[in-house]
């Protein structure tokens, strides 16, 4: 007879431990059994018995539910599009996954209460990737600055502009340096989700990262797991050229550009908020310069120092996600639930939490208002007043 | 004898590095530009007049762009033409386009170089003819020189070669030429060592001695001959 925890995610307990970044037998020092049950329960042939699972809890700092309810399966399996280097692990990926499925997971939870802003995302309805081309891309960029009213001009806050069109944006830390970002259309609530990987970049490269990731929104909604397997790098270099368009129109661009050179595009940079990189590659794509300036720009570039870093990365703030804040704290000043009440419902853990939902840290530990019951001095008639206050008695001159 | 190292020397030592880097992307630039705009706007007749005349406004144009270093836009004398002079620190530098084959030679070829003087004067009239100005002023000119390909030749959209000159303070020579490739490896090379320039009088005294033992050599050999 199988006993313990009854309807204890097994699938949950391996995401919490890689989150966490430790070994089944670390674990299992922690909530002091043998590193073969850990084994058991992440594979589902054991659950763990009750006090076990309470010292799970403890350990992660997640809510009882939350380790035992039912993980929301989608018949459709849409594909996770990372932007990383070719070397980034396996792990770093499933990592970047599960935060986005969580995120996905928070963001269910919150429109139970909440209307989400609707989803307005034009989107290409091709799902072979190969025949997509240049022009459709530049297309579809436009398409997009058109469906949201920016014109033809710099965009001063791209995440934002993702929020109003309806996707679900966070920024969060993952540990590892070689991930960028990761996006998702979920077949739930036909919503695209973004997580952006805030390690080791600056305001400069998120934005870029963020335009990104809307390229494989906007050009990869039909595109099959097989064919993301298949064919990376193109689908990469598709949404780069995108990320490229979006940012910086063609028609506007190069109005400004006259002669490419690296001061020139750095005098350009507070302006368009691109590195200096992405406009060399810009002008690359857009045949203002032919090969050989590109190979002299890129090589002045390094002769300059700039491959570790431009001039003025650091003079960008992040732009930081705001919807899943807002919506938390809406909840929170509404009084539909109080804040223990949504962590319960939130279930992950709270330093994982907060940096989901892009809010300060230690939001959730704050003490919920206590319930100040309204009092008010009695107000007293007008004759009280009159009778209890003395009253001054003058005095009668002396005569002299 | 003012050695070539000298003169690298003393521009590294007032030039950023940086400047030759734009220079080196901006000036092919002003080729490729001028070629395209003379095969779109010319079908019946020989493009090499008006690629030329680009070629010239396009490369001034560039150097005027420089917003960084300060460019001045002159007019030469006699009038007629604009010219950019860019001042950094004790150097003066000017841009000139160069009819092919006509190359920067020593002063043993002064009387070819006159002619080749005497084509130039109207686009860069102060260089050659300013020389009181240009001591006066205590700045050694630079001039950068850029040579256009042979019109015969195929690829018309990048220079032949861009090379670093100064030219002797009465225009008749040149004391050092260097092609841009060069310059920028001595930039490299004399990272780590970084020997102190010389200065700008003694540098002066030294180009002038030279100039004047030049003549003398050249005088006499005209006696001679």
């Amino acid at each position: 007879m199988r006993t313990g925890v009854a309807g204890f995610q097994s699938e949950r307990l391996k995401q919490l431990r890689l989150t966490f970044g430790i070994t089944q037998t670390a674990l299992a020092e922690m909530v002091g059994r043998a590193s073969g049950n850990i084994s058991k329960w992440e594979n589902g042939v054991q659950v763990p018995e009750a006090d076990a699972f309470q010292r799970l809890c403890e350990v992660f700092g997640v809510s009882e539910n939350w380790l035992l309810e039912e993980q929301i399966v989608t018949n459709e399996d849409t594909p996770f599009f990372f932007r990383s280097q070719v070397s980034a692990t396996a792990n770093a990926r499933e990592l970047a996954e599960v935060r986005l499925e969580w995120l996905q997971d928070i963001s269910y939870k919150l429109q139970e209460s909440l209307e989400f802003v609707a989803v307005n995302v034009p989107h290409l309805e091709e799902s072979n990737c190969l025949v997509i081309s240049d022009e459709e891309i530049e297309r579809m960029a436009s398409e997009c600055r058109q469906a949201w009213g920016l014109g033809t001009a710099p965009i001063p806050n791209v995440v934002q502009t993702l929020e109003n069109a309806g996707i679900v944006c966070t920024r969060t830390t993952l540990g590892h340096l070689k991930m960028d970002g990761v996006s998702n259309w979920h077949e739930l609530d036909q919503r695209p989700y973004v997580l952006l990987v805030a390690d080791k970049a600056n305001g400069i490269r998120n934005r870029f990262d963020a335009a990104h990731e809307l390229g494989h929104i906007v050009l990869h909604r039909h595109v099959s797991k097989e064919q993301y397997e298949s064919n990376y790098d193109l689908l990469e270099s598709q949404a780069h050229r995108f990320a490229s368009a979006f940012l910086m129109p063609a028609e506007s661009f190069l109005r400004e550009i006259r002669w490419p050179t690296l001061d020139t595009l750095l005098a350009l940079k507070p302006r368009w908020k691109v590195s200096v990189a992405a406009m060399v590659r810009r002008c690359k794509d857009l045949e203002i310069i032919n090969e050989t300036t590109t190979t002299r720009l890129w090589k002045a570039r390094s002769a300059r120092g700039w491959v570790k870093g431009e001039p003025m990365d650091a003079d960008f703030d992040f732009e930081r996600p705001q919807l899943i804040a807002r919506g938390v704290k809406m909840l929170v000043e509404h009084k539909v639930l109080s804040r223990s009440q949504l962590r319960q419902l939130l279930g992950l853990p709270l330093p994982t939490l907060e940096s989901l939902c892009s809010l300060d840290k230690g939001y959730f530990t704050l003490p919920d208002q206590s319930q100040v019951i309204d009092m008010q001095l009695r107000k007293r008639t007008a004759r009280d007043t009159f009778f209890s206050e003395a009253a001054e008695v003058l005095g009668f001159p002396s005569k002299k | 004898m003012v050695t070539k190292e000298e003169i690298q020397d003393f521009i590294r030592a007032q030039v950023d590095r940086e400047f030759f880097d734009e220079l080196g992307v901006l000036i092919p630039q002003t080729f490729q530009k001028a070629a395209k705009e003379v095969e779109d706007l010319l079908i019946h007749t020989p493009p090499e007049d008006l690629r030329g005349h680009l070629r010239h406004s396009l490369v001034q144009e560039a150097l005027a762009g420089m917003k960084r270093w300060n460019p001045i836009i002159k007019a030469t004398d006699p009038k007629g033409h604009n010219y950019v002079l860019l001042e950094l620190g004790k150097m003066r530098v000017t841009a000139v386009v160069l009819p092919w084959q006509k190359e920067i030679r020593t002063a043993k070829h002064r009387n070819e170089l006159k002619t080749l003087n005497e084509s130039l004067s109207s686009i860069q009239m102060d260089w050659i003819d300013g020389l009181k100005h240009t001591v006066t002023e205590q700045l050694i000119h630079a001039l950068v020189v850029v040579h256009a390909p042979s019109p015969r030749f195929a690829d018309q959209s990048e220079p032949v070669a861009i090379m670093m000159a100064v030219p002797y303070f009465n225009g008749n020579g040149f004391h050092m030429d260097c092609t841009f490739e060069e310059l920028l490896q001595s930039y490299s090379d004399n990272q780590a060592t970084d020997p102190k320039p010389i200065e700008l009088v003694k540098l002066r005294d030294k180009m002038r001695r030279a100039e004047i033992v030049e003549d003398q050599i050249d005088d006499e050999q005209k006696t001679k001959g």
